[in-house]
């Protein structure tokens, strides 16, 4: 045998032991979340929220809804947060210079008139063209300015936010009414939480009515039902376990809830960042942790928003492309927490554990498949070992998938009707073949464009939940 | 073929984490399947006896009548249906369903469950031992709070305090202490299912405690119930104590009973190194005395911090009648940083509230 035959050897051996690895986190990952999810949930069944908040010692909270050409949804959308239970909210509407109908459409609706609010906070972001307040809603603030990107439109309105407490929300998500009662709890409990995530369900399926959930479903489209059982994954196990561990690393910029004083200290979010909501997390560890070894980051279990998944490839390899780069964008930019025992298990797990099987870890994936399959050609590896590599990578990824969605089950239930369990069950074993791989590819794909200076995040095309329901009806 | 063993052990191993999952995915399944058939039941029952219990919430029988005339084995789902309605009801119609439970064999079959070593029976009966305030209860739920689990706990204690179980607040606060992961809203969550009477025994109570978080957690029992009797008690905690949650408490409970001697003392406040204290003694001052202090309150609209500029602002608007006219001089004569943002956001404000 030559060197060349050694080296493909000892990759395929690696391989197996990466995937073995990755599969044998995540199984402890489940087990971390499992009892926490146990926990938690006990503990709700007798947590009386509307009477915990009639103690009012909550603090009042700033929803912050960057807008960019949501004129299907923003109507919906507004009505829907001013409907959301928690005893003193703003809602600041921020219109990211759209060029379609969105601030139009919030004229024709809320009735707002000018006021003449100037920003608290220097936050950078593109100037404020005008800030509306509505005079039949007066929680509502809508503040219109020139286009900057998402990053740019959460710290214009962190700028003009008035609570202390800021929670982001993205313009077409569907939020459960009680879920700001849930979010703050964090707060309350323990005054070193600096931010709070909740846990994203794809809504796809479910029947939405002016922006508010009316039944939960599945959808149709298998690549929904495959995103389904993905979140699932990656909110009870991944994200609660690591929360354990007080090593979350992300909250989804769908729904985040952050304490303003470390917004402001931190200098908001990061202009032209590609994964706004990883990096600001990663930064804050970054920078609190020193100042404060107890400060948190945690993450609630409880379904409390849902989002749409797309259903069309082109706009899944788009998005997936994007959270790629954001994710090795992040993690380029604060480094110097991998295997920093000053930051605990999160510079020791929890960072180490993202860079290599979230950053790199699409390069080993896709390399492996060429490798392996170039020895498995050419008689470098015996059938037997062919076999146990694939059944292991396979059936690993299939038991995950499974508990996952047992987990749900045995926790939330949110699927009524036991069709949808099998189809749950369905789409947790199919994914494993030709799903993951492609969504493996496309991080390959991005990692590379990434390597070699493309960085640009693309476009993400939404259709809008009120024009979904009104088709499937 | 010493690597073949290795592969064989990887595959046995997953093919055994593979099997564990579909048996996982059996028992969810015949959950569902337990839980559906469950329903069914409740429903047949609901259809056979619902009209029964409304026909003795209308009419003057005897509680015994209608539970006799129950299958035992039915009881629980009667229980599951009177809990909503528990939950909800007051007045004549909650007595009668209490009396459902209190006046006849129910409570037998409840105090047989709440003596039991199930966990989700003694949750299930613990509710019902309280609320219809089952006498003979009293001992046994005292016997489950020390048993070191948190649900029980919980259910057992609020049970105590829906019966007034004053003689077990000592061994409830004693218990809370070892549960760490109960924050203190559960504590205040138990104590204020006593009725307002609590409120004499926590000021005993409150003479001797010394942790913080007990102190500030029995503040907020007195604030609950507006126990102005506690006024001149508390006032003598916020003239010595340093801690500035107590502070903060002491103060809540001063605006919400508007406890006038303790203007004095709050007003000291205003100066205090904590922003949170300067800002939320604001709030109270202007609630205790809204004339002498308008000077003071509006040279906090130029304080170092955000919140006590905006309490200022505030109080300014909503107390002071020409706080307005001080408020656009601020907002529009002389840019003051924040102080001026703050002006112009709560004038605006108003102007959109008083439809202007």
């Amino acid at each position: 045998m030559n060197i060349l035959s050694y080296i493909i050897i000892l990759y395929n051996y690696l391989l197996l032991a990466y995937s073995l690895s990755i599969g044998t986190i995540y199984l402890l990952l489940n087990a971390l979340s499992f009892a926490r999810i146990v926990q938690y949930k006990q503990k709700m069944t007798y947590t009386d929220l509307k009477k915990i908040f009639k103690f009012q010692n909550y603090k009042p909270i700033s929803i912050i809804v960057p807008a960019y050409n949501e004129e299907n949804t923003i109507v919906d959308s507004i009505k829907s947060l001013l409907q959301l239970e928690y005893p003193d909210f703003q809602l600041v509407i921020v219109n990211d210079g759209s060029t379609d109908k969105t601030l139009e459409k919030i004229f024709t609706n809320f009735s707002i008139r000018q006021v003449s609010f100037i920003p608290f906070y220097e936050l950078h972001s593109k100037p404020i063209r005008t800030v509306y307040m509505s005079h039949e809603y007066p929680t509502l603030v809508v503040v219109d300015k020139i286009n900057g990107g998402k990053a740019d439109a959460i710290n214009a309105g962190i700028n003009i936010a008035k609570n202390p407490l800021i929670t982001v929300i993205d313009a077409d998500s569907i939020l459960e009414r009680d879920c700001l009662l849930k979010i703050v709890r964090p707060f309350m409990e323990n005054e070193n939480i600096i931010a709070v995530g909740g846990t994203i369900r794809v809504a796809n399926g479910c029947e939405i009515i002016h922006g508010n959930m009316i039944n939960i479903g599945i959808s149709k489209s298998w690549l929904a039902r495959f995103q389904t059982v993905e979140y699932l994954r990656a909110f009870l196990f991944g994200r609660n376990g690591f929360d354990v561990l007080n090593s979350v690393m992300i909250i989804s910029g769908a729904f985040s809830c952050f304490s303003r004083d470390a917004l402001i200290n931190i200098g908001g979010y990061k202009e032209g960042s590609i994964g706004e909501d990883m990096e600001i997390i990663v930064r804050m560890h970054d920078v609190f942790r020193k100042v404060n070894p107890k400060s948190k980051i945690t993450f609630i279990p409880d379904p409390v928003c849902w989002t749409e998944a797309p259903e069309r490839l082109k706009i899944l390899r788009s998005q997936r492309i994007r959270w790629q780069k954001g994710t090795i964008d992040s993690l380029r930019l604060h480094m110097k927490l991998l295997f920093n025992p000053k930051y605990g298990a999160l510079g020791l797990i929890g960072f180490p554990y993202y860079v290599l099987f979230e950053m790199i870890g699409p390069i080993i994936e896709i390399t492996g498949y060429f490798v392996f399959f170039f020895a498995f050609i050419f008689n470098l590896v015996s059938t037997s070992f062919a076999i146990a590599f694939l059944s292991a990578v396979i059936l690993y990824g299939i038991v995950l998938s499974i508990l996952s969605v047992v987990l749900e089950e045995l926790s939330f239930k949110r699927y009524p009707k036991l069709s949808d369990l099998f189809i749950l069950f369905a789409a947790a074993l199919f994914e494993n073949f030709g799903y993951r791989q492609i969504i493996t590819w496309w991080r390959f794909k991005a990692t590379i464009e990434y390597i070699f200076g493309d960085r640009g995040w693309g476009k993400m095309e939404k259709k809008g939940f009120s024009i979904r329901t009104e088709e499937q009806k | 073929m010493y690597q073949d063993n290795i592969y064989h052990f990887i595959i046995v191993t997953i093919l055994l984490l593979l099997i564990s999952s579909y048996i996982l995915i059996g028992f969810v399944i015949f959950l569902r399947i337990i839980n559906k058939y469950r329903i069914k039941q409740k429903t047949l029952f609901l259809n056979n006896w619902e009209s029964f219990i409304f026909s003795f919430l209308e009419n003057e029988s005897d509680p015994k009548d209608l539970i006799n005339r129950i299958p035992k084995r039915k009881f629980k789902y009667l229980l599951e249906y009177l809990k909503e309605f528990l939950l909800s009801l007051k007045g004549e119609d909650f007595n009668k369903l209490t009396s459902l439970i209190n006046k006849t064999i129910l409570s037998d079959y409840l105090l047989k469950k709440l003596n039991s070593k199930n966990k989700k029976n003694i949750i299930f009966s613990s509710f019902f031992a309280g609320v219809s305030g089952i006498e003979k209860a009293e001992q046994l739920l005292k016997e489950k709070i020390r048993i070191h689990n948190q649900q029980i706990f919980f259910n057992c204690s609020v049970a105590l305090a829906k019966i007034n179980s004053f003689s077990s607040l000592e061994l409830i606060l004693h218990e809370f202490i070892k549960y760490n992961n109960l924050g203190n809203d559960y504590l205040l969550l138990i104590l204020t299912e006593y009725d307002a009477k609590i409120c004499d025994e926590i000021l005993k109570i409150l003479v001797e405690e010394k942790s913080t978080s007990l102190v500030t957690t029995f503040l907020r029992v007195l604030r609950y119930y507006k126990y102005r009797g506690a006024g001149p008690f508390v006032l003598q905690i916020i003239v010595y104590t340093h801690t500035k949650e107590i502070i903060l408490e002491c103060l809540k409970f001063f605006e919400e009973i508007r406890y006038e001697p303790a203007t004095s003392a709050v007003s000291r406040l205003l100066e205090h190194k904590f922003p949170e204290i300067r800002s939320q003694a604001i709030k109270t001052i202007c609630k205790l005395d809204n004339k002498s202090f308008e000077e003071k309150i509006f040279t906090k609209l130029l304080d170092d911090v955000y919140d006590v500029q905006y309490q200022a602002g505030l109080a300014m608007i909503d107390y002071y009648g020409d706080g307005e006219s001080r408020l656009e001089e601020l907002a529009y004569s002389i840019q003051k940083g924040n102080s001026s943002a703050i002006s112009r956001m709560l004038l605006s404000e108003k102007k959109v509230r008083d439809g202007k």
